[in-house]
Order: C-alpha cells, then structure tokens, then sequence
C-alpha cells in the first residue's frame, strides 16, 4: 500500500485529535471533488448554483458516512483517495437523479419516440432498411416487452432518463433498474433476430 | 441484411456484463489500472462490458477518473513546507 493511503487509514483508525484532523480533511476533500462532480454533470440538469452546491454538500457528507462504514473492506488495491471518490460519484449520481423530476415535466409517453432516429437522417439509399427495423422495434417493444421493460426501456434507452432518478421514480435501485433494462435489450435483440434482421444477436450472459 | 448502428447503440450486446453492484466493487481498480497505462479490459472484461452499456456507471466511472487524475495525490496531514 501506497505511504499516502496508509497515511489516510491510520488517521481513520485512530482516536482523538489526529482521527478528527483526518475526517476533517476528508470531508474537506470529499467536497471538493464533489462540487467538481456536480458541475461536471450539470449540463445534463437545468440545475443553478445554489442546488449545485446542495447536492455537492449531501454528497460529500453522505460518502464520507459510507467511507467511515467501509474502510475496514478497503483492500488496498489501488489508492485510498481514488476508492473514497467512488462513493462521492455514487452519492452525486443518486442525488441528482432526484432533482431530475424537478425539471422533467414532459410525459415519457409523450416523447417515447422522439429518440429513435429519423429515417430523412440516414444515406437515402438505406432510408427503407432503417425505416424497417425500427418499425420492428416499436413492434417489438410493443408487444414483446412487459410493461415495466417497457418503462424502463423507454425512459432510459430512448428518453435517456437517468438510471438513478428512473431508481427513484420506481422505488428500487440502479441495479435492479439495469437488471430490467439488459431483459429488455435481449428480448428486443431476440425479437429482431426472429424477425430476419441479421444482427444483434442474441446473449446468454446476464446482469448480476 | 446488415443492421443500422443505432439499434446497436439502443441494444447492446454484452454477454460477459457484471452488472451495477459488482463493477462498483471494483471500479475503483479499474480505474487505477487504467491511469497507470495498462488497458483494464483485459483483466476486467465485465466491467469493461459493463460501462459501455450501463450510462449511470458509465458517468461514474468517467468521473471517478477525472477525480483520481485531479486529486487522486492528496493527503491527510499535508507536511508544512520549512
């Protein structure tokens, strides 16, 4: 292990003055990164500074809470600063995937489509191709999907609604969001390959 | 007949996929060995798989290596200079 990341646990194992300078700068730390995480998203939210700077204090203090809970499954494989951010990007993920909805007033029905491309976008000569398949698709996802991949698969592949705030408008968590959304995907790779198109073909992987 | 490239991008197929909880376990790996210049695909297909399907890990893990690039030297007690 790194002289750095040692530096980290010890300060955090320890008791008294020198543990509480070391949560100090981590959480000092923790912030930075993420009021830098926030503005590096927040072109994707129509979110202004004081929201900004909301969401970067929940965050940091938050994934300092999991680090502190964490540290003893810190295994040393890679620096500790870099295993301690992950939970700040997390954080950051999760909590602005709740102020999404703030700013998102349109129906997903509404736009469903609006993400499949438009036919006049492609080569004229593969318009007919391209209008097929994705006449398939809609039929695909029409019939061959549960309603809930049908959400999902909507929102998160054609709406490109976040994973996290899709979670929250669900009640579950991003992975078992995921874990609808690759269904999803393989049913409708199924049902195209069925349908004559030559690809995507079909996977027998699955999500864990 | 050959498919467009979009219903790739809409239907990707990765059959070695770890998933949301596992890649998070060792995003923090991956992302060091990718800094260090070695390419982390090869020892970490799933979640190589992973992010290129999975948009909130992928920002995830974009982020993380910004931050490991940027303040990845940081320390607890920086030494006063003399």
């Amino acid at each position: 292990m790194d002289a750095s990341s040692r530096l980290w646990l010890d300060g955090l194992r320890t008791s008294g003055r020198d543990h509480e300078r070391c949560v100090a700068a981590l959480h000092a730390l923790l912030l930075r990164v993420a009021r830098y995480e926030v503005s590096r998203r927040a072109g994707s939210l129509q979110l202004r500074g004081p929201e900004l700077e909301d969401i970067a204090q929940q965050a940091s203090d938050d994934a300092l809470m999991a680090i502190r809970t964490k540290v003893a499954g810190f295994r040393g494989d890679s620096r500790f600063t870099t295993w301690a951010y992950k939970f700040v990007m997390f954080e950051v993920s999760t909590k602005m995937g709740r102020h999404f909805w703030r700013h998102r007033h349109a129906s997903m029905d509404a736009d469903s489509w609006a993400r499949l491309p438009d036919p006049g976008a492609v080569a004229a000569d593969q318009r007919t191709e391209h209008r097929e398949i994705f006449e398939a698709l809609r039929r695909a996802i029409d019939q061959d999907l549960t309603p809930l991949q049908q959400r999902v698969f909507v929102a998160v592949a054609l709406n490109e609604v976040p994973m996290d705030a899709m979670a929250r408008e669900l009640g579950a968590n991003r992975n078992s969001v995921y874990k609808v959304l690759f269904d999803a995907r393989r049913k409708l790779r199924e049902s195209l390959r069925l349908a004559g198109y030559e690809r995507p073909t079909q996977s027998s992987g699955s999500a864990a | 007949m050959k498919t467009p490239r979009d219903i790739d991008a809409l239907l990707p197929d990765n059959s070695v996929d770890a998933g949301c909880a596992a890649s998070f376990d060792v995003l923090h790996s991956y992302v060091e060995e990718e800094l260090s210049g070695v390419d982390p695909a090869n020892s970490q297909p799933g979640l190589a798989a992973h992010i290129s399907s999975c948009p909130a890990c992928r920002e995830d893990y974009l982020g993380l290596r910004d931050a490991a690039v940027l303040f990845g030297d940081a320390e607890p007690f920086p030494s006063s200079t003399p």
